[in-house]
Protein backbone atom coordinates (compact mmCIF):
# COMPACT_ATOMS: atom_id res chain seq x y z
CA UNK A 1 0.00 0.00 0.00
CA UNK A 2 0.97 3.48 -0.91
CA UNK A 3 2.66 5.26 2.16
CA UNK A 4 -0.02 7.80 1.90
CA UNK A 5 -3.11 5.75 1.66
CA UNK A 6 -1.68 4.04 4.80
CA UNK A 7 -1.29 7.17 6.70
CA UNK A 8 -4.58 8.14 5.36
CA UNK A 9 -6.31 5.05 6.86
CA UNK A 10 -4.24 5.13 10.22
CA UNK A 11 -5.78 8.83 10.18
CA UNK A 12 -9.22 7.43 9.54
CA UNK A 13 -9.21 4.50 12.14
CA UNK A 14 -7.54 7.77 14.52
CA UNK A 15 -10.77 8.87 15.07
CA UNK A 16 -12.65 5.71 15.65
CA UNK A 17 -13.15 4.25 19.13
CA UNK A 18 -14.35 0.50 20.11
CA UNK A 19 -18.05 -0.04 20.70
CA UNK A 20 -19.27 0.10 24.58
CA UNK A 21 -20.97 -2.53 25.94
CA UNK A 22 -24.17 -1.84 28.40
CA UNK A 23 -23.01 -0.90 31.91
CA UNK A 24 -23.55 -3.57 34.04
CA UNK A 25 -21.28 -5.92 31.36
CA UNK A 26 -18.44 -6.13 33.84
CA UNK A 27 -20.90 -6.96 36.57
CA UNK A 28 -22.63 -9.88 34.50
CA UNK A 29 -19.10 -11.14 33.87
CA UNK A 30 -18.16 -10.96 37.61
CA UNK A 31 -21.71 -12.72 38.40
CA UNK A 32 -21.16 -15.13 35.92
CA UNK A 33 -17.63 -16.60 37.41
CA UNK A 34 -19.29 -16.35 40.97
CA UNK A 35 -18.46 -19.73 42.36
CA UNK A 36 -16.19 -20.60 39.36
CA UNK A 37 -12.90 -21.62 40.23
CA UNK A 38 -9.97 -20.77 37.98
CA UNK A 39 -8.98 -23.99 36.08
CA UNK A 40 -5.45 -25.66 37.69
CA UNK A 41 -3.21 -26.24 35.14
CA UNK A 42 -3.20 -29.79 33.56
CA UNK A 43 0.83 -30.40 34.28
CA UNK A 44 -0.11 -29.33 38.57
CA UNK A 45 -1.99 -32.69 38.89
CA UNK A 46 -0.63 -34.89 35.90
CA UNK A 47 2.68 -36.25 35.97
CA UNK A 48 4.12 -35.38 32.20
CA UNK A 49 6.71 -38.26 33.01
CA UNK A 50 3.63 -40.54 33.53
CA UNK A 51 1.99 -39.34 30.89
CA UNK A 52 5.39 -40.01 28.68
CA UNK A 53 5.84 -43.55 30.37
CA UNK A 54 2.96 -44.80 28.66
CA UNK A 55 3.68 -43.04 25.42
CA UNK A 56 6.82 -44.96 25.47
CA UNK A 57 5.56 -48.12 26.32
CA UNK A 58 2.82 -48.07 24.10
CA UNK A 59 5.60 -47.86 21.29
CA UNK A 60 7.92 -50.17 22.41
CA UNK A 61 4.98 -52.69 22.16
CA UNK A 62 4.85 -51.84 18.47
CA UNK A 63 7.87 -51.83 17.50
CA UNK A 64 8.50 -55.77 19.35
CA UNK A 65 5.23 -56.95 17.89
CA UNK A 66 6.38 -55.92 14.35
CA UNK A 67 9.74 -57.02 14.84
CA UNK A 68 8.14 -60.28 16.07
CA UNK A 69 6.08 -60.79 13.28
CA UNK A 70 8.16 -59.73 10.74
CA UNK A 71 11.08 -62.30 11.83
CA UNK A 72 8.72 -64.88 12.94
CA UNK A 73 6.52 -65.67 9.93
CA UNK A 74 7.73 -67.19 6.76
CA UNK A 75 6.35 -65.29 3.35
CA UNK A 76 4.34 -63.05 5.86
CA UNK A 77 2.23 -60.79 4.52
CA UNK A 78 -0.72 -58.80 5.69
CA UNK A 79 -3.77 -58.52 3.07
CA UNK A 80 -3.72 -54.63 1.86
CA UNK A 81 -0.57 -53.67 2.92
CA UNK A 82 1.34 -55.08 0.25
CA UNK A 83 1.44 -51.76 -1.45
CA UNK A 84 4.96 -51.63 -2.40
CA UNK A 85 5.28 -54.80 -4.07
CA UNK A 86 2.28 -53.11 -6.79
CA UNK A 87 4.84 -50.37 -7.46
CA UNK A 88 7.17 -50.78 -9.90
CA UNK A 89 10.71 -50.66 -9.14
CA UNK A 90 11.77 -46.88 -10.29
CA UNK A 91 8.33 -45.71 -8.40
CA UNK A 92 9.40 -46.79 -4.98
CA UNK A 93 11.75 -44.36 -4.77
CA UNK A 94 9.22 -41.75 -5.42
CA UNK A 95 6.51 -43.15 -3.47
CA UNK A 96 9.05 -42.74 -0.50
CA UNK A 97 10.40 -39.73 -1.49
CA UNK A 98 6.83 -37.71 -1.38
CA UNK A 99 6.16 -39.35 2.40
CA UNK A 100 10.05 -37.92 3.16
CA UNK A 101 8.87 -34.68 2.22
CA UNK A 102 5.16 -34.83 3.18
CA UNK A 103 6.69 -35.35 6.80
CA UNK A 104 9.51 -32.70 6.67
CA UNK A 105 6.48 -30.30 5.72
CA UNK A 106 4.13 -31.43 8.81
CA UNK A 107 7.20 -30.84 11.06
CA UNK A 108 8.23 -27.72 9.28
CA UNK A 109 4.62 -26.40 10.11
CA UNK A 110 4.60 -27.79 13.89
CA UNK A 111 8.06 -25.88 14.37
CA UNK A 112 7.10 -22.93 12.79
CA UNK A 113 3.89 -22.58 14.96
CA UNK A 114 5.82 -23.21 18.15
CA UNK A 115 8.12 -20.49 17.36
CA UNK A 116 5.38 -18.00 16.21
CA UNK A 117 4.59 -17.60 19.64
CA UNK A 118 7.98 -17.74 21.19
CA UNK A 119 8.80 -15.11 19.36
CA UNK A 120 5.75 -13.36 20.46
CA UNK A 121 7.45 -13.10 23.96
CA UNK A 122 10.77 -12.16 23.03
CA UNK A 123 9.41 -8.70 21.81
CA UNK B 1 -2.77 2.69 40.50
CA UNK B 2 -5.05 0.59 38.62
CA UNK B 3 -3.59 2.06 35.36
CA UNK B 4 -0.46 1.19 36.59
CA UNK B 5 -1.22 -2.22 37.31
CA UNK B 6 0.36 -4.91 34.70
CA UNK B 7 -1.95 -7.79 33.07
CA UNK B 8 0.45 -10.31 34.35
CA UNK B 9 0.37 -8.46 38.22
CA UNK B 10 -3.42 -9.04 37.86
CA UNK B 11 -3.37 -12.48 36.49
CA UNK B 12 -1.18 -13.54 39.37
CA UNK B 13 -3.52 -11.72 41.85
CA UNK B 14 -6.55 -13.43 40.48
CA UNK B 15 -4.81 -17.27 40.27
CA UNK B 16 -4.32 -16.18 43.99
CA UNK B 17 -7.43 -15.88 45.43
CA UNK B 18 -8.46 -12.29 44.16
CA UNK B 19 -10.83 -13.16 42.56
CA UNK B 20 -12.44 -9.09 42.57
CA UNK B 21 -9.39 -7.87 40.68
CA UNK B 22 -10.80 -9.84 37.50
CA UNK B 23 -13.02 -6.74 37.04
CA UNK B 24 -9.92 -4.62 35.99
CA UNK B 25 -8.91 -6.98 33.41
CA UNK B 26 -12.68 -7.00 32.00
CA UNK B 27 -12.67 -3.34 32.48
CA UNK B 28 -10.00 -2.72 30.36
CA UNK B 29 -10.71 -5.06 27.89
CA UNK B 30 -14.57 -5.41 27.17
CA UNK B 31 -15.07 -2.68 24.42
CA UNK B 32 -12.16 -4.19 22.49
CA UNK B 33 -13.55 -7.69 22.96
CA UNK B 34 -17.44 -6.32 22.23
CA UNK B 35 -16.66 -4.49 19.17
CA UNK B 36 -14.62 -7.72 17.54
CA UNK B 37 -17.11 -9.87 18.74
CA UNK B 38 -19.73 -7.31 17.20
CA UNK B 39 -18.44 -8.15 13.86
CA UNK B 40 -19.17 -11.52 13.78
CA UNK B 41 -22.55 -11.08 15.60
CA UNK B 42 -24.51 -8.46 14.03
CA UNK B 43 -27.16 -8.71 17.14
CA UNK B 44 -26.11 -6.17 20.06
CA UNK B 45 -27.62 -8.62 22.83
CA UNK B 46 -26.45 -11.46 21.40
CA UNK B 47 -22.98 -10.05 20.97
CA UNK B 48 -22.47 -8.90 24.84
CA UNK B 49 -23.53 -12.56 25.72
CA UNK B 50 -20.87 -13.68 23.80
CA UNK B 51 -18.74 -11.58 24.49
CA UNK B 52 -19.35 -12.30 28.20
CA UNK B 53 -19.38 -15.88 28.11
CA UNK B 54 -15.22 -15.45 26.46
CA UNK B 55 -14.51 -13.28 29.91
CA UNK B 56 -15.95 -16.13 31.36
CA UNK B 57 -13.88 -18.93 29.68
CA UNK B 58 -10.49 -16.72 29.85
CA UNK B 59 -11.47 -16.45 34.03
CA UNK B 60 -11.39 -20.18 33.67
CA UNK B 61 -8.58 -20.85 31.49
CA UNK B 62 -6.67 -18.05 33.29
CA UNK B 63 -4.10 -21.01 34.80
CA UNK B 64 -3.12 -22.13 31.12
CA UNK B 65 -2.06 -18.42 30.05
CA UNK B 66 1.56 -19.26 29.87
CA UNK B 67 2.91 -15.20 29.20
CA UNK B 68 4.07 -16.25 25.77
CA UNK B 69 2.28 -13.37 24.24
CA UNK B 70 0.68 -10.42 25.46
CA UNK B 71 -2.77 -11.07 27.49
CA UNK B 72 -4.77 -8.85 25.14
CA UNK B 73 -3.40 -11.51 22.14
CA UNK B 74 -4.32 -14.48 23.81
CA UNK B 75 -7.91 -13.09 24.76
CA UNK B 76 -8.49 -12.16 21.20
CA UNK B 77 -7.96 -15.73 19.98
CA UNK B 78 -10.02 -16.90 23.00
CA UNK B 79 -12.46 -14.22 21.36
CA UNK B 80 -11.78 -15.48 17.65
CA UNK B 81 -12.29 -19.14 18.06
CA UNK B 82 -15.90 -18.72 20.26
CA UNK B 83 -17.34 -16.70 17.87
CA UNK B 84 -16.46 -19.01 15.11
CA UNK B 85 -17.45 -21.67 16.97
CA UNK B 86 -21.11 -19.66 17.98
CA UNK B 87 -21.74 -18.93 14.45
CA UNK B 88 -21.17 -22.70 13.40
CA UNK B 89 -23.50 -23.42 16.14
CA UNK B 90 -26.42 -20.71 15.32
CA UNK B 91 -26.04 -20.26 11.45
CA UNK B 92 -28.40 -17.57 10.16
CA UNK B 93 -30.49 -18.80 7.62
CA UNK B 94 -29.09 -16.12 4.63
CA UNK B 95 -27.58 -16.09 1.28
CA UNK B 96 -23.60 -17.13 1.41
CA UNK B 97 -21.98 -14.24 -0.12
CA UNK B 98 -18.75 -14.97 -2.10
CA UNK B 99 -15.95 -12.79 -0.41
CA UNK B 100 -14.24 -12.00 -3.34
CA UNK B 101 -17.55 -9.90 -4.49
CA UNK B 102 -17.31 -6.64 -2.92
CA UNK B 103 -21.61 -6.38 -2.22
CA UNK B 104 -22.56 -3.33 -1.69
CA UNK B 105 -26.10 -2.17 -0.40
CA UNK B 106 -27.21 0.94 -0.44
CA UNK B 107 -29.39 2.58 2.35
CA UNK B 108 -31.07 6.08 1.98
CA UNK B 109 -29.62 7.00 5.16
CA UNK B 110 -25.99 6.55 4.22
CA UNK B 111 -26.34 6.71 0.74
CA UNK B 112 -25.34 10.53 0.98
CA UNK B 113 -22.88 12.44 -1.37
CA UNK B 114 -22.97 14.87 2.12
CA UNK B 115 -20.50 13.79 4.67
CA UNK B 116 -21.89 15.12 7.45
CA UNK B 117 -19.21 17.32 9.75
CA UNK B 118 -18.31 16.40 13.20
CA UNK B 119 -16.80 13.59 14.40
CA UNK B 120 -19.78 11.84 15.94
CA UNK B 121 -21.06 11.09 12.55
CA UNK B 122 -17.92 10.43 10.90
CA UNK B 123 -17.62 7.12 13.13
CA UNK B 124 -20.85 6.33 12.90
CA UNK B 125 -20.13 6.35 8.80
CA UNK B 126 -17.36 4.71 9.26
CA UNK B 127 -18.45 1.63 11.52
CA UNK B 128 -21.23 1.54 8.80
CA UNK B 129 -18.37 0.86 6.47
CA UNK B 130 -16.67 -1.99 8.76
CA UNK B 131 -20.30 -3.60 9.08
CA UNK B 132 -20.46 -4.07 5.52
CA UNK B 133 -16.91 -5.89 4.80
CA UNK B 134 -17.11 -9.68 5.21
CA UNK B 135 -16.60 -10.93 9.02
CA UNK B 136 -12.73 -11.77 8.85
CA UNK B 137 -12.07 -8.84 7.04
CA UNK B 138 -13.56 -6.39 9.96
CA UNK B 139 -11.79 -8.23 12.56
CA UNK B 140 -8.20 -7.96 11.15
CA UNK B 141 -9.19 -4.16 10.31
CA UNK B 142 -10.26 -4.28 14.05
CA UNK B 143 -7.49 -5.91 15.47
CA UNK B 144 -4.96 -4.33 13.29
CA UNK B 145 -6.10 -0.45 13.46
CA UNK B 146 -8.13 -0.66 16.74
CA UNK B 147 -6.65 -3.35 19.43
CA UNK B 148 -3.10 -2.34 17.89
CA UNK B 149 -2.14 -5.88 17.91
CA UNK B 150 0.85 -6.82 15.42
CA UNK B 151 0.89 -8.87 11.87
CA UNK B 152 2.55 -11.55 13.57
CA UNK B 153 -0.10 -11.42 17.02
CA UNK B 154 -3.40 -11.33 14.11
CA UNK B 155 -1.52 -14.39 12.63
CA UNK B 156 -1.39 -16.18 15.97
CA UNK B 157 -5.13 -14.92 16.82
CA UNK B 158 -6.48 -16.01 13.69
CA UNK B 159 -4.41 -18.97 13.49
CA UNK B 160 -3.24 -17.78 9.81
CA UNK B 161 0.05 -17.51 8.23
CA UNK B 162 1.55 -14.05 8.90
CA UNK B 163 1.48 -13.67 4.95
CA UNK B 164 -1.80 -14.26 4.56
CA UNK B 165 -2.50 -12.43 7.64
CA UNK B 166 -0.39 -9.75 5.42
CA UNK B 167 -2.77 -9.95 2.39
CA UNK B 168 -6.11 -10.38 4.00
CA UNK B 169 -5.37 -6.89 5.80
CA UNK B 170 -4.05 -5.32 2.54
CA UNK B 171 -7.40 -6.10 0.90
CA UNK B 172 -9.72 -5.74 3.63
CA UNK B 173 -8.20 -1.98 3.42
CA UNK B 174 -8.82 -1.99 -0.23
CA UNK B 175 -12.73 -2.79 0.32
CA UNK B 176 -13.20 -0.39 2.96
CA UNK B 177 -11.63 1.93 0.87
CA UNK B 178 -13.91 1.26 -2.04
CA UNK B 179 -16.93 1.12 0.32
CA UNK B 180 -16.69 4.38 1.53
CA UNK B 181 -15.59 5.58 -2.22
CA UNK B 182 -18.80 4.12 -3.41
CA UNK B 183 -21.00 5.21 -0.71
CA UNK B 184 -19.48 8.81 -0.61
CA UNK B 185 -18.17 9.73 -3.70
CA UNK B 186 -16.07 13.16 -3.83
CA UNK B 187 -16.52 13.49 -0.29
CA UNK B 188 -15.02 10.59 0.76
CA UNK B 189 -11.38 12.62 1.28
CA UNK B 190 -13.48 14.23 3.70
CA UNK B 191 -13.28 11.18 6.22
CA UNK B 192 -9.51 10.89 5.96
CA UNK B 193 -8.80 14.67 6.94
CA UNK B 194 -11.60 15.22 9.13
Amino acid sequence: MKPQEEKDFKQLFSSLEPEQPSMRFTKNVMDSIEGLPVAKVSKNYVNPWIVKGIAAMLIVAIVVLCIYTYTSADNFSMPGTDILGKLSGKAIPYFIGGNIIMILLLAERWITGKNRINNLAKK
Amino acid sequence: MQEQLQDTDIIRAVLQGRKADYAILVGRYQSFVFTITSRYIKNREEAEEVAQDIFVKAYLSLAGFKGNSKFSTWLYSITHTTCISHLRKHKPNTLLIDNDKLVVYSDSQYHSTNVPAGTGTQKQAINEALKQLPDDDAEIITLFYLAEQSIEEIAVITGLQTNNVKVKLYRARQKLKDIIEHTYGKEAALLYRN
